[in-house]
């Protein structure tokens, strides 16, 4: 394919969308990828067909929530690719990507990555059962399939995704047995200067936590899943506090019945592409971990690749969206576009950006975890899904003396399983840091390679001309 | 492995890849003071990205008598190295899929036997029994029985710890930055403080030429930037044999844990300034195709990684073992286009070779002199 | 949300028959593998490899591969990015799965 396309934009959430509507505006071409069947992301998942989309409808509007940012898949400039996977953004600016079965490439003369976040992966015994599943797989099942994960569901983590997701549970009827939150109870008061910046926010978070009150289902602070039990699929969950110290105290651990745990710990930035591609990062715990060096343009710093949304930071979605619409006009207005008006939207956008990240701070503080989920590691603990490697077996590879996460990761295998290292990367780090007692911003993680996720070689070899290559 | 450097050695050997730790090995194991330095982790350039196969039906017939031995010192090498390299010996296939890729597969087995291999042929239905996942159009293959490979990812570990247990040290994110010559041998000046020893061997495979320099040596290496890639684990479906093509370009593998790796020496992107490789797609995707049309199944399984590994090679293709002229005590193990097959052949011969003052009978026509004619 | 089922009520349009490991069920249109398993109430897809572990639906978005299962004798079919349809045999998948077609 050699049609010249302004902009190529990775990943159709919100930040994604908001910066193909704003481009498309100031009169750039665009084309969107993304690995999905519907656009929206995670945020904005529709249900899969019409008529799931009217079960529940009072819960999940997405469809509607999202009509204006869908709004701009119907521009005449915009070109939307669903199901598309990204194979890699390389150097010389080819950006290639399998669809319909067929690898295509094109080479746009910018780049925005909106790629988003996935879960972070925090190992305890029994995270493996069937049955401990992620905020965003319960979110999913709950907004795209109209479908509650289970009868009796403890949700457990650490962040404002567990409180959302168990908010959404209880909505929808689900039984919710408790909710509980690793970091300790803090006055919301001491950081009442950030939380007021963004009233609208505030309002819907304190909601959230009514709809438990009202439904009565407890909500713990100090408190976390130490264990899943259980043989084919959770039967139990044993639950204990956080001392003050960040000590778990097992003296005081419970056994609930369940059959299912909502695991939500926060989110990773995906930063594969601009990984793999070598722009600079750097290691922010309170972003979620390595993210983009951006200028105040949020360009990276590779020229023309630009970084938006949850994918330089985890932050929730008016940041997303707020960031979608400045890298949209920043792009713009470097390819020429409407100068005057784009400067204008940049100026708008980042004012209102410097607010949110007043917010953003002062949630961070109200949710500081435990100085380390380590200690929810037995030996017997599974670390490296995909490869099957334990707590232990990694361990020993540090006794034999690795320092770094590349020999670490050689002789156990560990992250180079269909994941690519997501569900374990996050771990490894965490142990060779406390183990060589550096800072985790010191602990090189292994550089992404092409593709940016598995792909079917089948799609990957077929010949151009053998499915259905236009776009909707 | 964060083993501090000592003032002096008997020998120092630079670069901790697949010859200079069999090197190690072998000089270790004769009682000799060892030093491995390497300027980062050890085994993560070529030695530990390369796709591990040892064969000899898709090397050079020039240098057949090399590869012959080079396969009976892998063997013997995954017998000495007590831990697991991951070493299989299966043997593999070399396929022909044209009327002419045929009748030249027919004739470089019939010079491979007279130079000593035992090879198979197989066509119609008798390699559609021993080979049903080949795809229709590999109409002829020739069979060797020594095939074989190794995991590049668990060998360098296992060699590592054999050179250490035989009293070598293996120092590691260490960087010569220059040499002089002593009455005795050689100071060498590293971002770890000055050592002093009597030889010297480089063996910095691609980059061995920029190391060559701080001796005042020009070897002149070209680089082959040999793209890679693997699949995730899928059922065990080739025996765990290996194959190669006679048209080149081509190595396949199925790794016991199930993951396939994909290789043959389709050319990325990179140099060895910045040590950065980078894929070339469209040469990538050649690659694939290839690979799918000779083994169908190949398409069940995802594509995981693609990756490219760097190779130095002097002009005529050839390894470089054994002493510099006029350089005394200086030498060079260079497993060039011998690869990962030639390498423990390469450290054994250039440890030998400064052991006894002379070439074994393999290693004098790769001596490095026919490079500073 | 009915007691009989994990799906919320609601008219959930076309019907879509079925088999999981041999047993006939009914999802709907738009529903992916990982949904209708759940509403089944069968949070299972696999059993790995190596420990022969048992793993199912865990990320929800594609990335885990947790939700690996056989489909119409494929191996390695995410339950979580493959919508239902008509006619479908789903299967647990045990270790690799079934060899690939030649």
């Amino acid at each position: 394919m050699t049609a010249t396309i302004d902009i190529a934009i990775i990943g159709a959430g919100p930040a994604g969308l908001a910066a193909a509507r704003q481009a498309a505006r100031h009169g750039a071409s665009v084309l969107i990828l993304d690995d999905n069947a519907l656009p929206g992301g995670q945020y904005y998942r529709q249900a899969a067909s019409p008529a799931l989309r009217q079960i529940a409808r009072d819960v999940f509007d997405e469809s509607e929530r999202a009509a204006p940012l869908l709004e701009a898949l119907r521009d005449a400039r915009v070109r939307y690719l669903p199901e598309a996977t990204v194979f890699a953004l390389f150097p010389d600016g080819v950006l290639a990507y399998v669809r319909n079965g067929q690898t295509e490439s094109v080479t746009p003369r910018s780049v925005i990555v909106a790629t988003g976040a996935t879960e972070r992966p925090v190992p305890f015994p029994g995270w493996t059962l069937p049955g401990v599943i992620g905020a965003g797989a319960a979110q999913n099942l709950m907004k795209s399939q109209r479908v509650v994960p289970g009868c009796c569901i403890l949700v457990a983590g650490n962040g404002p995704l567990a409180l959302l997701a168990a908010a959404n549970l209880v909505r929808l009827g689900a039984s919710v047995v408790e909710v509980l939150e690793a970091a300790q109870s803090r006055s919301p008061w001491r950081h009442i200067s950030g939380l007021v910046r963004e009233p609208a926010i505030l309002l819907r978070g304190i909601g959230y936590r009514t709809t438990l009150l009202r439904h009565g289902v407890p909500f713990r602070d100090g408190h976390v899943v130490v264990e899943a039990l259980g043989r084919d699929r959770v039967e139990a969950a044993r639950v204990a506090p956080i001392n003050a110290d960040g000590v778990i105290d097992h003296n005081r651990a419970r056994v609930l019945t369940v059959d299912t745990v909502v695991a939500s710990f926060g989110l990773v930035p995906a930063v594969e592409i601009t990984r793999a591609l070598g722009c600079e990062h750097r290691y922010d715990a309170g972003k979620g971990g390595w993210t983009p060096l951006r200028g105040p343009d949020l360009q990276t710093t590779k020229d023309g690749v630009y970084a938006a949304g949850e994918c330089s930071g985890a932050a929730g979605v008016e940041k997303a969206l707020l960031e979608g619409e400045l890298a949209g006009a920043a792009v713009a207005l470097r390819l020429g576009y409407d100068a005057a008006e784009a400067s204008v939207t940049m100026r708008r956008v980042q004012a209102r950006l410097a607010r949110l990240e007043r917010f953003r701070a002062a949630i961070e503080a109200l949710y500081v975890p435990p100085s380390s989920f380590s200690a929810l590691l037995t030996d017997d603990t599974i670390v490296c899904r995909c490869e099957e490697v334990t707590c232990a077996e990694a361990q020993r590879r540090l006794d034999d003396g690795a320092t770094e996460l590349n020999s670490l990761k050689a002789v156990t295998r560990m992250s180079m399983g269909r994941c690519q290292g997501l569900n374990c990367l996050p771990t490894l780090a965490r142990l060779v840091a406390e183990r060589t007692g550096r800072p985790l911003a010191d602990i090189e993680l292994p550089r992404p390679r092409p593709p940016m996720r598995p792909v079917s070689l089948a799609s990957i070899v077929a010949e151009p001309g053998a499915g259905d290559v236009e776009s909707r | 492995m964060a083993t501090a450097l000592a003032a002096r050695a008997d020998i120092v050997i630079l670069g901790g890849g697949i010859a200079g730790l069999t090197a190690a090995l072998r000089l270790a194991g004769a009682g000799r003071e060892v030093v491995v330095i390497d300027r980062a982790e050890p085994w993560r350039e070529a030695s530990g990205v390369n796709a591990g196969t040892l064969g000899i039906q898709n090397k050079a017939l020039s240098l057949f008598p090399f590869f012959l031995e080079s396969t009976v010192e892998w063997r013997r090498l995954a017998e000495v190295v007590s831990e697991d390299m991951g070493y299989m010996q299966n043997g593999g296939f070399r396929v022909a899929q044209t009327p002419e890729q045929v009748a030249k597969l027919r004739d470089e087995a019939r010079q491979m036997s007279d130079l000593g291999a035992v090879i198979e042929w197989l066509d119609g239905n008798v390699l559609r029994d021993r080979a049903p996942w080949l795809g229709p159009s590999v109409t002829a293959a020739t069979f060797c029985a020594t095939d074989a490979f190794a995991s590049p990812l668990l060998a360098g570990r296992a060699l590592i710890r054999a050179v250490e247990r035989r009293g070598g040290r293996v120092v590691t994110h260490t960087t010569v930055s220059h040499a002089e010559r002593t009455t005795t041998g050689y100071r060498l000046h590293t971002t770890g403080g000055d050592i002093d020893c009597r030889s010297v061997i480089i063996a910095a495979g691609a980059w061995s030429d920029t190391v060559a320099t701080l001796f005042g040596i020009k070897i002149g290496l070209r680089l082959n930037i040999n793209m890679l890639s693997i699949t995730d684990r899928v059922a065990s479906f080739m025996d765990h044999q290996i194959v190669t093509h006679v048209g080149g370009r081509f190595t396949l593998k199925q790794f016991p844990n199930g993951s396939c790796i994909l290789g043959g020496g389709f050319q990325g992107r990179g140099n060895t300034q910045t040590g950065e490789k980078e894929l070339d797609f469209e040469q990538l995707l050649i690659n694939l195709r290839f690979q799918c049309a000779v083994v169908p199944a190949l398409k069940g399984a995802n594509l995981l990684r693609s990756w490219a590994g760097l190779q130095g090679v002097p002009d005529d293709g050839k390894p470089l073992i054994g002493s510099v002229p006029d350089q005394p005590n200086l030498y060079l193990a260079v497993p060039g286009g011998g690869g990962f097959t030639g390498g423990p052949l390469v450290g054994r011969l250039v440890a030998e070779t400064l052991l006894t003052g002379t070439p074994p009978p393999l290693a004098v026509p790769l001596a490095p002199a026919r490079l500073f004619q | 949300m009915s007691n009989s089922s994990l799906r919320l009520d609601g008219d959930r349009g076309r019907r879509v028959d079925i088999t999981v490991d041999g047993m006939p069920c009914s999802a709907f249109e738009g529903e992916t593998i990982a949904g209708a398993l759940f509403a089944a109430g069968r949070a299972h897809s696999r059993h790995t490899p190596i420990r022969d572990a048992v793993r199912g639906y865990y990320c929800g978005m594609g990335v885990c591969w947790e939700c690996a299962l056989v489909v119409d004798g494929r191996p390695n079919v995410r339950a979580c990015m493959t919508l239902v349809q008509t006619g479908m045999r789903i299967e647990t998948q045990a270790g690799f799965g079934p060899p690939m077609a030649p």
